[in-house]
């Protein structure tokens, strides 16, 4: 791996609710590099997400630390993490959440750290390269699944985020939709990371590396090739 | 959409409300609107002449008017009433008993002209003139009776049913019969004076002074703004009531409304969540959500004006106005009334949302699936 961005020591996540406790995360040390498109890959309750939330400062884990460069997260309030995350990371979610009563344009605007005329030329640009171009003053509603997650991919790049955090991008989309999702996030390695959390090993044909997980724990970086054989059922059903 | 329903209601009922109270108050300066044209003084039992037959205004005091600046004529008159429809039931109105020259001077003042069709009292006879609005009200044309010896509740009534022979055009109430007539049928009526200014706008200046400086034992002066007070201190407890009625209704309102703009923030919290995962601080957030209820609120409020202009108009001819009630759908005091509607809202909102964002946390919403 060449230089890393993102790096945890023995992180830990233990939920504990009362009636049951449970050890989502148990001493994960990782190393994310720069500009590359890599994915966590395992099954589910494996703690995917959980790692995705803790690396992206969505939470604090119990125990050990993340550092984005010379970034502690430890040391910083929730605060911090908010302009963090608004200043260097982007986000996308298995649901394509967006603002019901905007526009995807504003929607997308979102996501731009000022409002100003090159961030709404930026936004236009993103629309184009997504294949949306048409649904810029269209409401949500007016648009399809693959459509509005796509949307939520130029929100995700509007402030040219150092990593975007992608959790089960495709999950809640059709098999082509997935793809073409997944290849749009996959061409930012070119300016950032990508980070994309996922139980299908199909999305991760291109990527650099994929971390996998089981239970709570990490089994260390693999080449793409070597985690095609373990297909998902999306596979099956596409050919 | 339930808010902008409930804030509708609320801001038609509020107007309303207040529109329709302060009819009361619209009566009132309707009905003795024409002091603005003349003052009228009228004598007081204590200055009744041992002697004579007729009360009249006494003669130092009527000296004492036409020395005061500005006064232009002093006209001699005595009246009958005659019943009007108010909102608080019959009502008497006077009809003065001029010459044809001063009631001539007296239209012109007010700038009222006769209507055609119509035409003045003959001198002597049980004839009168009446304004349009008057007309409306008892809704009467001409030739009908609009006075009876045999009406209740007035005052002075008439000496013989009087016919309607002519309407006049103008705004201002008032209503006339010949000197002539109400001389010889009502010998014993005590004698007023209506008391003009030279300049028509010095009437208020001049009739507040002659309400100052007569002698209130043996003169009554009837000016324009010391009706408004006396109005105003009367129905100063009714507009209390009013007030606190507004008030619990606007509370009750915003209540509601905080409830309702939390479900509407529970149905959406997954934006909210979002937006808080990408890192859009928690006033940014709260900015989004109060703006978005505030124009809602906004366009809530614009239609409820509409909603209660609209209403109170129609209804004005064929509801309010037969039964004396005169309201005025564009007063602009019953909108301001329900100003604090969408203020109280829009900060319920923000108070709310502020509380359930503060303590948002935007995993487990993202997580739930
Ligand atoms: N809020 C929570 N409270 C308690 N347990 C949780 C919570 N969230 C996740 N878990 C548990 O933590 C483990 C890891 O979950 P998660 O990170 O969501 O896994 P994955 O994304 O790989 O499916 C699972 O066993 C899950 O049940
Ligand atoms: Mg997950």
């Amino acid at each position: 791996m060449t230089e890393s961005l993102l790096s945890t020591t023995n992180i830990s996540l233990v939920y504990d609710d009362g009636a049951r406790v449970t050890h989502a995360l148990r001493d994960v040390t990782i190393e994310i590099p720069n500009k590359r498109f890599v994915g966590i890959m395992g099954p589910s309750g494996s703690g995917k997400s959980s790692l995705l939330y803790i690396l992206s400062g969505l939470k604090r884990p119990t125990g050990g630390d993340v550092r984005l460069g010379d970034y502690g997260y430890k040391a910083h309030s929730d605060l911090d993490l908010i302009d963090l995350r608004r200043q260097r990371f982007g986000f996308v979610f298995q649901q394509p959440y967006l603002l019901v009563w905007q526009t995807a344009m504003e929607n997308v605007l979102m996501g731009a750290p000022i409002l100003d005329a090159a961030a709404r030329k930026k936004a236009v640009g993103y629309f184009e390269q997504l294949g949306i171009g048409a649904m810029a003053e269209k409401l949500p509603s007016q648009l399809s699944g693959g459509e509005k997650q796509r949307v939520c991919v130029a929100r995700a790049m509007m402030n040219d985020p150092d990593i975007i955090f992608a959790d089960e991008p495709t999950a809640s989309l059709d098999h082509a939709n997935g793809h073409l999702v997944v290849d749009l996030l996959s061409a930012y390695r070119k300016h950032g990371t990508v980070v994309v959390v996922t139980h299908d090993p199909e999305m991760l044909q291109g990527a650099d590396s994929v971390l996998l997980m089981r239970d709570g724990q990490s089994l260390g970086w693999r080449d793409p090739v070597d985690v095609l054989g373990t297909a998902g059922p999306s596979k099956t059903v596409a050919l | 959409m339930p808010l902008a329903f409930v804030i509708v209601l609320s801001v038609f009922l509020i107007a309303s409300v207040v529109t329709i109270v302060n009819s009361i108050d619209l009566t009132v300066l309707t009905i003795y609107n024409y002091t603005k044209v003349f003052t009228p003084v009228l004598p007081r039992l204590a200055a009744a002449v041992p002697g004579e037959e007729v009360i009249r205004v006494p003669a130092n005091i009527q000296a004492q008017i036409r020395k005061t600046s500005g006064v232009d004529r002093t006209i001699e008159t005595s009246g009958f009433f005659f019943n009007i429809n108010t909102v608080f039931g019959p009502f008497p109105f006077v009809c003065f008993g001029v010459t044809d020259e001063n009631r001539d001077y007296l239209l012109k003042r007010a700038g009222d002209s006769l209507l055609p069709g119509g035409r003045m009292p003959d001198p002597g006879k049980p004839e009168a003139v009446i304004s349009e609005g008057l007309a409306r009200n008892k809704k009467v044309k001409i030739g009908d009776v609009i006075a009876s010896p045999l009406d209740t509740g007035t005052l002075v009534a008439a000496p013989a049913p009087i016919k309607l022979v002519g309407i006049l055009r103008g705004s201002t109430w008032m209503a006339f019969t010949s000197k002539k007539y109400t001389d010889a049928s009502l010998p014993l009526v005590p004698h007023s004076l209506l008391v003009t200014t030279a300049d028509p706008a010095a009437q208020g200046r001049v009739g507040d002074q002659l309400y100052d400086t007569l002698d209130k034992f043996q003169v009554q002066v009837l000016s324009f703004n010391n009706l408004v007070k006396t109005l105003r201190t009367s129905l100063a407890s009714m507009y209390l009531i009013m007030h606190l009625v507004n008030g619990t209704v606007i509370f009750v309102v915003a209540l509601m409304a905080g409830m309702l703009s939390n479900i509407y923030f529970t149905q959406r919290i997954s934006e909210f969540a979002v937006l808080a995962a990408i890192g859009l601080r928690r006033s940014t957030l709260v900015w989004h959500a109060v703006s978005e209820t505030a124009i809602l609120t906004t366009l809530g409020w614009l239609l409820g004006v509409f909603v209660n202009y609209s209403v109170l108009t129609l209804m004005k001819g064929s509801v309010f106005e037969p039964r004396g009630m005169l309201i005025n759908p564009s007063d602009p005091l019953s909108y301001l009334n329900t100003l604090p509607i969408p203020v109280c809202i829009t900060l319920f909102a923000v108070a709310t949302i502020s509380y359930r964002l503060a303590n948002l946390d935007p995993v487990t919403i993202i997580e739930r699936r």
